[in-house]
């Protein structure tokens, strides 16, 4: 089928529209206009049929090559027109386009309109060649080389500069001047253990070129040897081991995370969360954040201690003494209080075991009072003992009487403040403490901060 | 809004009072009575006279400027250290000694969020926390970095406006918002490494377990 277009084409374009005294009788035999009329590979030709008839479909044809199909004609505006891209393989040369209608494949086309269209040369980068690198390459473009300035003997030289430049179209056959020079030698560095990006860069800044013969993981081997003076532009070989490269992922910031968010964001990211410690919030993290590792790798953290319970659960203190009593309370975080009297052992107490109160609440507990044994003392005597316990009672009694007369008035004192109430405050403020004193009991108020480093996160807008 | 040179050290207290020229307590106290965060630490407190109560909210206030004193360098930093172009420039300089690149940063913004708290502790027993929440966010536009050896050198051009909020169980105490003359006056002295210790050693070596 080609084939037979291709000779339908033919006859057409060789015998002329007149063969077609159909159409040509009728319309004004004009040529096909192509806006330009010669442009490099890849380029746009504007194509406008001269056809004076309604509009219809036609065929465009690059050489013998079907290359789109559009609306031709004319209409009010004029004549119809179409865009076509110059093939990207269109050597340079003449070429022709043609369109035709209805199709150009038919034994009468009907109608057929065809231009010559000239393929520029584009003038390829020479940089860095040697001259007969360079000829080969223009050869290539359908391009010659008219002129060289500089050492064009020495087979070292390579081409500096160039004229056209690369990338100019250009008729084809035309020439293309060059200057060469002779680099200085440049040193060849030490690229072994190194990835192979890392490697490119590197030969990159010493003005060589890295050619690769295997491997993927890092340089075990190279060619020329490091310290070795080459030409600037020489190729360095080099063999890389057989480790594969790992896919390297950023360890993230998990401080100040809780254990769940930290989990979460490593697995995001690609890590497996090791924690060491703990059970609060992250406080420290290895590999630090920012880190290139392998993916999979573990990040090992450490959680500060866990806050403790606000709430503490009331121990049975039931037939315990008092200092079992209070020992009891103290470890989670509570006060004992007696009504009455510590002797004995804990007959009741309140609230009742097993309720959830605020941490440094008060339990307050009824002790028995031992079974007194026969007092033989005659009665209207006092054992020394007693009596002694009775003066200090009394003494106490006055002392409180006395100081609870006294506080409300203290109490709206600042004076009594600055007397009662002890701050202890660090330079760090690492910590602070309230220390009430005097006869009241004394309870002390501390604040522990936990400073947080914090995490920063970045959001680049798009270009 | 406040516009100004910023004047040393550039922390975070200075974005919410270096202008007005408050104290930090008063204001974080008189916040904190307000939004009732005060009134929560003293119930979990307990009983405690009319003038140690007073003393504990002013302490609970001092706390929590402490709280402010993060360095503002240290947050721009911590955003530019997971800027790509930084730190391709800093690995690229590292790998060739003596080169210089320029990168445009354009318009990026780094967010800081730090989460204290402070344990409220009765005769050494915790009765309550205070979870504070500081967050800054830097809007930076057209600022340009020069990275040397692996190190931010200098800083020209740009725009930096800085928000901060502060808040304490989740009620906003201060906000601020200010424009900061970063390339005039952040101090970089000999330069700020952009790479994390390891990564800044050009020995490729990467050593982490796998699991």
């Amino acid at each position: 089928m080609p084939q037979l277009r291709a000779i339908a084409l033919a006859i057409t374009v060789g015998f002329g529209l007149l063969t077609f005294p159909g159409v040509a009788g009728a319309l004004p035999v004009q040529p096909l206009d192509l806006d330009p009329k010669k442009g490099p590979p890849g380029s746009t030709v504007k194509v406008t049929p001269s056809l004076n008839a309604s509009p219809g479909g036609c065929v465009a044809f690059w050489d013998s090559q079907e290359v789109a199909r559009f609306t031709c004609g004319v209409d009010s505006g004029g004549f119809l027109s179409t865009d076509l891209t110059v093939p990207a393989t269109a050597a340079p040369g003449q070429h022709t386009i043609t369109v035709c209608r209805p199709d150009c494949g038919g034994i009468d086309p009907g109608w057929a309109q065809s231009a010559p269209f000239a393929v520029l040369a584009v003038v390829p980068d020479l940089g860095k060649l040697h001259l007969p690198e360079a000829r080969s390459q223009l050869k290539s473009a359908f391009l010659t080389l008219r002129s060289v300035q500089g050492p064009a003997d020495d087979p070292t030289a390579r081409i500096v500069s160039q004229d056209p430049t690369a990338g100019t179209a250009v008729d084809p056959g035309s020439g293309v001047n060059v200057t060469v020079a002779v680099s200085p030698p440049v040193t060849v560095p030490d690229l072994r253990g190194r990835t192979r990006t890392e490697a490119e860069a590197l030969a990159t800044r010493s003005r060589l070129v890295l050619r690769v013969r295997s491997g993927s993981g890092r340089v075990d081997g190279q060619e020329p040897q490091p310290g070795s003076e080459v030409p600037a532009g020489s190729v360095v070989t080099v063999t890389l081991d057989a480790r594969p490269q790992p896919v390297l992922v950023t360890v993230p910031d998990l401080r100040g995370d809780t254990r769940v968010e930290a989990e979460a964001l490593a697995t995001r990211s690609r890590l497996v969360l090791r924690v060491r410690s703990g059970s609060g919030r992250v406080d420290g993290q290895e590999p630090q954040p920012g880190r290139q590792v392998p993916a999979g790798s573990v990040v090992t953290v450490t959680l500060d201690a866990s806050p403790q319970p606000v709430l503490a659960t009331v121990p049975d203190l039931r037939g315990s003494t008092w200092a079992e009593a209070e020992s009891a309370v103290r470890v989670v975080g509570l006060v004992l209080q007696s009504e009455r009297e510590r002797a004995g052992t804990v007959q009741a107490q309140s609230p009742p075991p097993g309720t959830r109160v605020r941490r440094g609440s008060t339990v307050t507990v009824t002790m028995a009072v031992p079974t007194a044994t026969p007092d033989t003392t005659p009665i209207g005597t006092l054992r020394p003992m007693t009596m002694f316990a009775g003066v200090a009672l009394i003494l106490a009694l006055a002392a409180l009487v006395t100081s609870t007369l006294r506080s409300p008035r203290r109490r709206r004192s600042h004076q009594w403040v600055r007397h009662h109430v002890r701050v202890l405050s660090r330079a760090t403020l690492s910590e602070t403490v309230t220390s009430a004193t005097g006869p009241e009991p004394s309870r002390r108020v501390g604040l522990e901060p936990h400073p947080d480093h914090g995490n920063q996160t970045l959001e680049e807008a798009h270009r | 809004m406040i516009t100004s040179t910023v004047a040393e050290p550039l922390t975070a207290r200075a974005i919410f009072f270096a202008e007005s020229g408050a104290d930090p307590t008063a204001v974080l106290t008189q916040s904190m009575e307000t939004g009732g965060v005060a009134a929560e630490v003293l119930r979990s407190i307990g009983r405690l006279s009319n003038a140690a109560q007073v003393e504990v909210k002013r302490q609970v206030a001092v706390v929590a400027g402490g709280v402010l004193d993060v360095n503002v360098v240290d947050l721009l930093v911590g955003g530019w250290r997971k800027h790509a172009a930084l730190v391709a420039a800093a690995r690229h300089t590292l790998v060739v000694p003596g080169s210089e690149e320029v990168v445009d940063l354009a318009s990026h913004r780094i967010r800081s969020v730090h989460r204290p708290y402070v344990s409220v502790l009765i005769d050494d027993v915790q009765v309550a926390k205070i979870d504070f929440e500081l967050t800054v966010v830097f809007e930076i536009k057209a600022l340009v970095a020069v990275v040397r050896a692996g190190r931010l050198v200098a800083l020209s051009g740009g725009q930096c406006e800085a928000a901060a909020t502060i808040a304490a169980e989740g009620v906003l105490l201060v906000q601020q918002r200010r424009l900061l003359d970063l390339n005039a006056r952040l101090p970089l002295g000999d330069g700020i490494q952009l790479l994390a210790a390891r990564a800044a050693d050009t020995s490729p070596v990467a050593t982490w377990s796998t699991p």
